[in-house]
């Protein structure tokens, strides 16, 4: 057969399907591939979709699907990648089993090979966690520690360290996080009075900055919990750092994974393991 | 789900003035009263403008003003939290929710009965009718529709 021949018939089976047997969550997955001796193969349904029934029951629904089979031979099962590829390797590994499209997300690909900061900006990085290390010390229930830096200055803003202890009356809400989110708060308020006095006219700029953390990175020892990373959300941080994962309670990556999660409204990066080892000795 | 008592009208009464002071003062409109042994031991709106703060919302305010209720008035806040009510006018946020949780469950364990009356459930319960959750709806699309300063 012709390759235009086999080409159109491919396009009008894949456009059949697509109305009645839709993939659906899976549209990253190609309807159609070409293996290395030219033939094609199309995906006709998902196999969940015929779970009940047998390979023969299979073969008969299908057929009975409005759709021209002439020219199509046998029906065999594939593995197909359940999610879209995030990084060029995983769409090498899933493009072994069948086709998928991939949209290189840049960002991720500098971050895996290691090039996303330069020598300076990871001493930052370090140093940074290192006086939350130090600010972690001061609590000697709980030492964790957290540090709010202007990464455009390296400036460190506010540093807290957790404020809880054992005693069930005591403030249970004073994590770390918190109050670090609070001393920034203070400190905008603190800035606009002193502005307001000598009204400076160019200060719409900070004004606009705000109530929040915007554009601010928060390096602290443990991830946060859910309370803390929402906080963290709600104040439109820019990026966190943490050192050791939560498995527990952890809300930015470990049991949840409130920086990305669909449904909320800002999105952050987080990076973890930065000094996990000195920090694992804190617990 | 409990109801929250013979009170419980007066008390979402004082929650909705308080997200109504937020209004006035350009803030989203969220009150909520924390009601321990018949009393109001916390207050509060939502003060996250005034104090350059997105934590600040009305639970959050109205726990700490309780944390100094049982200070003043020598009563654990592990049992005052643990056995409060909290009325607030719309359902609280991720943050609020597991602030509240950690109250209670660090504190008492199992035998906690913190309950949330957030408008959705209050209709769901039939305590109070659906008039409520408009009132609330009401307040925050006032709110929308204005501006708020910090986005």
């Amino acid at each position: 057969m012709l390759n235009e021949t086999i080409i159109s018939i491919c396009m009008l089976a894949i456009r059949q399907f697509k109305d009645h047997l839709p993939l659906d969550g899976l549209t990253h997955v190609k309807r159609i591939r070409k293996d290395e001796h030219g033939n094609y193969a199309i995906i006709v349904c998902l196999r969940k979709h015929l779970s009940d029934i047998s390979e023969l029951a299979m073969q008969e629904w299908i057929k009975n699907q409005p759709i021209s089979w002439e020219y199509l031979g046998n029906l065999y099962i594939v593995q197909v990648a359940a999610t879209s590829a995030l990084t060029r390797k995983q769409f090498e590994v899933a493009s072994k089993y069948w086709p998928i499209s991939f949209y290189e997300d840049k960002r991720i690909s500098t971050a895996i090979e290691g090039k996303l900061f330069n020598q300076e900006v990871i001493q930052n990085i370090y140093n940074n966690m290192d006086i939350a290390i130090s600010t972690a010390l001061e609590n000697s229930m709980f030492k964790i520690g957290a540090v709010m830096v202007d990464p455009e200055s390296n400036k460190v803003l506010a540093k807290a360290s957790d404020g809880r202890s054992r005693n069930v009356d005591s403030s249970l809400l004073k994590h770390a996080v918190m109050t670090c989110i609070d001393d920034i708060g203070k400190m905008h308020v603190a800035v606009e009075n002193t502005n307001n006095s000598s009204k400076l006219p160019n200060e719409e700029s900070n004004n606009q900055r705000g109530y929040l953390c915007t554009g601010y990175d928060l390096y602290v020892t443990k991830e946060p919990c859910v309370m803390c990373a929402m906080a963290l959300v709600h104040s439109r941080i820019k990026r966190v750092f943490y050192a050791v994962e939560d498995k527990e309670y952890g809300a930015l990556g470990s049991r949840y994974k409130i920086h990305v999660h669909e449904g909320l409204n800002h999105h952050f990066e987080v990076f973890k393991n930065i000094y996990r080892d000195r920090c694992l000795q804190l617990q | 789900m409990a109801t929250t008592g013979s009170n419980s009208n007066e008390w979402m009464e004082i929650a909705f003035e308080l997200a109504n002071e937020a209004l006035v003062a350009g803030e989203v409109p969220v009150g909520c009263v924390l009601v321990f042994g018949n009393k109001i031991i916390g207050k509060g709106r939502n003060e996250v403008n005034e104090v350059k703060n997105a934590t600040r919302h009305a639970e959050m305010v109205a726990i700490e003003e309780a944390y100094k209720w049982c200070e003043n008035n020598q009563v654990r806040p592990s049992v005052a939290f643990s056995n409060s009510q909290l009325l607030v006018t719309v359902e609280p946020c991720i943050m609020c929710s597991m602030a509240l949780r950690y109250l209670h469950s660090e504190a008492v364990g199992l035998y906690y009965k913190f309950i949330l009356i957030t408008f959705r459930l209050l209709i769901a319960d039939q305590t109070v009718p659906g008039l409520e959750a408009e009132r609330a709806v009401t307040l925050l699309k006032k709110f929308y529709l204005g501006q708020n300063p910090n986005g």
